[in-house]
């Protein structure tokens, strides 16, 4: 996943596959825990450059249609 | 100039009533027309009336009259149901608040691609309890 709004479009599929019983439960739980900590990093990212009152352009979460 | 003034404003006066039931007689004959008429003074308008509408919020009447409204059963179910509403259909405002709780920044301040993004994973981990039960 090479960006957010590919994780977002992951765990999408991820919920439809969910859904649809084609995944077991224990197999959405980990791409659940994995996508957690990674909107957890991206968070805190922006968190720090906010408080340090800078905009950078953080890659990860450009988006391709942006 | 002021005596063409005064008379209007005493012509006024004296038709008011008239005058107010001929218009709103005009827009009951013209619906259409009325919501176009409405939605544009809305759209001219809309700044100016925020700044009045928090120019009242502010003011020590304004304040008083908010304080005693928030205390009304009506507005704490009215308010319950737009949470509850928000919660279920996992609204921007509940995502971001849910997110900003543990940050020293505010909800507004996340960008929106990361919130989508917590979004459908809450959405996820709904679907995930709701397995487990």
């Amino acid at each position: 996943m090479k960006n957010c709004d590919e994780l977002r479009k992951e765990l999408a599929a991820t919920f439809e596959k969910l859904k649809s019983g084609e995944i077991k439960p224990s197999e959405a739980a980990e791409l659940a825990n994995i996508a957690g900590k990674m909107i957890g990093s991206a968070k805190v990212q922006v968190e720090y450059y906010a408080l340090r009152k800078e905009s950078p352009r953080i890659d990860w979460l450009e988006s391709p249609n942006g | 100039m002021s005596d063409r003034s005064a008379y209007f404003r005493q012509w006024y006066a004296k038709n008011r009533e008239r005058v107010i039931a001929k218009a709103r007689a005009w827009e009951l004959a013209h619906p259409e027309e009325t919501r176009e008429k409405k939605r544009k003074w809305q759209d001219k308008n809309r700044a100016g009336q925020k700044e009045n509408r928090l120019r009242y919020a502010k003011s020590e009447k304004g304040k008083a009259c908010y304080s005693r409204y928030r205390k009304t059963e009506s507005y704490k179910s009215a308010a319950k149901q737009k949470r509850d509403h928000y919660r279920d259909t996992l609204h921007d405002c509940y995502v971001r608040s849910i997110m900003a709780q543990h940050l020293g920044i505010k909800g507004s301040e996340i960008p929106q691609v990361l919130v989508d993004a917590h979004r459908e994973l809450m959405k996820l981990k709904r679907e995930l309890m709701n397995e487990k039960l």
